[in-house]
């Protein structure tokens, strides 16, 4: 009797506090970079999209931030793969479940911070390669940070991310039976390698692509790592569209607004694709 | 004897699981091994296709004493209670995982892979995901995986519990036709009393970690402790 009722105050309540704010945003964000508000914009322009895009800036940033994300996530699902598959129980009980979470707590400015501590040439890393005696000076130590192959940025995402993926693939082979796959795999004939890659990996892969997506996502808009760790250029879209909005200049801010439409867009088509794989989700 | 178990005992911490199994099965033959829940039947089918370690006594398949010899080197395939299509492959793909191992020629697999779905009666289901089939079609599936490297011996641990009524007579009557037509040696563990009966060409029943052999269909039906005797006068009762 109270259903159609219910269903509609829930969808009330969602529209005001997710949707609603969500898309006044973007709404603001179009207009501004159209000058259609803002207090210097003098009416519908295209101007400060052309601005934005008669350079190359916003293509690199683009794909600068692509790129970091795809790098470390690789990376983080490499390794997260490797150890639930060589410790597939580890992770249920003990002291290993309790250290998986550790980094966890960690912000990202910490781990920033950390990272930066850790590995600059004149960090901890340094100075124990020092004092092992592998460099000579203190100063020979390469700089892996604000550096041109963005190793302290792809380091401090990988560390951020580990655990979500260790814990995320840990819960996907209890929950996809993979240890009845594998034995079945056994059975037919497979060797441990063919049962890892023909098996376990597809499986754990096929499963997790809406979270990988989701967590690529959440990576694109990272900012305080990459403005810590990484060179003044190339920038992310984060720190680019920030820097356009905060900028001296007011004439810069609809750009800044123009990145982040770019930005909301992108999200919007990769969050489009991940609901459609797991739309797609199978089912044994 | 093609197949020869002798004195298969298995302990879990204090619990004494299978004790002293013996029991022999000729080429060709399936035995439907009786049994309720939690009797050991399906720890036996493991320790025979090696997923489980006995503690004692020797599993002689083709006078070759198999237990030291590692699950893939056995040749004996043992089907689960689910059909466990791999969700990352079709129907295609699952059947010919087996040859696919074994680097068989593309064609080849091409040609048996065919030739198997039509027997499973599956022609035109080659291309779907195993999110596509039924129950009864995912069983019929994991039959067609095995059934195509045509191994020695299968092992089938209540591969029909989980369908329903209709579907899984259809089900036994497909198996005892594949089973005749590719010459099955295989052990089909049942809880249920028809199907084991249905299904075996020998039956033994099992309690409490113990198996007993019937040497014919008739003795199993007289046992008090099969419970056909019960089933036969409720049936008259009613």
């Amino acid at each position: 009797m109270f259903k159609p009722f219910n269903k509609t105050f829930n969808f009330s309540i969602l529209l005001l506090f997710t949707l609603l704010p969500l898309l006044a945003g973007l709404g603001y964000a179009i207009a501004y970079s159209f000058g259609l508000v803002g207090v210097l914009n003098k009416g519908f322009t295209l101007e400060n999209w052309k601005i934005l895009f008669s350079t190359s800036e916003v293509y690199i940033s683009v794909l600068y931030t692509s790129w970091l994300a795809f790098a470390s996530l690789s990376i983080c699902i490499f390794i997260s793969l490797a150890v639930v598959l060589a410790f597939p129980t580890k992770f249920k009980s003990g002291i290993f479940s309790y250290l998986v979470y550790m980094p966890l707590a960690f912000p990202s400015i910490v781990a920033a911070f950390f990272f930066f501590q850790f590995l600059s040439n004149a960090g901890i890393l340094a100075r124990l390669c020092y004092q092992l005696g592998i460099i000579s000076q203190i100063s020979d130590f390469p700089n892996l940070v604000n550096d041109s192959y963005h190793i302290g940025i792809i380091s401090t995402q990988t560390f951020l991310s580990l655990p979500f993926f260790i814990l995320l693939y840990a819960s996907l082979y209890q929950a996809e039976k993979l240890e009845d796959y594998q034995k079945l795999a056994y059975a037919l004939g497979a060797s441990k390698k063919q049962t890892i890659f023909k098996i376990s990996i597809p499986i754990l892969l096929k499963r997790s692509l809406p979270s990988i997506i989701i967590y690529f996502i959440f990576k694109l808009g990272s900012y305080e790592v990459p403005l810590l760790l990484g060179k003044s250029s190339p920038e992310t879209i984060s720190v680019l569209a920030v820097r356009k909005l905060q900028k001296f200049n007011l004439l810069d801010i609809p750009q800044g607004y123009a990145v982040a439409v770019i930005y909301a867009f992108l999200v919007l088509i990769l969050l489009f694709i991940a609901f459609k794989k797991s739309k797609h989700q199978y089912e044994v | 004897m093609f197949l020869e178990v002798k004195n298969i005992s298995k302990k879990f911490k204090n619990h004494q699981v299978l004790k002293e199994i013996c029991f022999d099965v000729d080429a060709h033959q399936t035995l439907s091994v009786l049994g309720k829940s939690g009797c050991g039947k399906s720890t036996l089918l493991k320790i025979i296709a090696g997923i489980e370690t006995a503690d004692g006594g020797t599993v002689n398949l083709q006078n070759q004493n198999v237990l030291s010899l590692p699950a893939q080197e056995r040749k004996i395939i043992y089907l689960f209670q689910e059909a466990l299509l791999f969700p990352n492959m079709n129907v295609f793909e699952n059947i010919a995982f087996g040859l696919k191992i074994r680097n068989t020629e593309k064609h080849i697999i091409k040609t048996k892979v065919t030739d198997m779905l039509s027997q499973l009666e599956l022609d035109g289901y080659d291309k779907k995901m195993p999110h596509e089939l039924s129950g009864g079609q995912k069983q019929r599936v994991a039959f067609g995986r095995a059934l195509i490297l045509n191994p020695p011996l299968i092992l089938l641990d209540e591969p029909f519990s989980s369908l329903d009524v209709e579907t899984r007579s259809n089900m036994q009557q497909l198996y005892k036709k594949i089973a005749k037509e590719y010459q099955i040696t295989a052990l089909f563990v049942t809880h249920d009393l028809k199907e084991a009966l249905l299904m075996g060409d020998k039956i033994c029943y099992m309690e409490n970690g113990v198996l007993e052999v019937y040497k014919d269909k008739q003795s199993f039906i007289r046992s008090e402790k099969t419970g056909v005797q019960n089933e036969i006068n409720f049936w008259n009762n009613l």
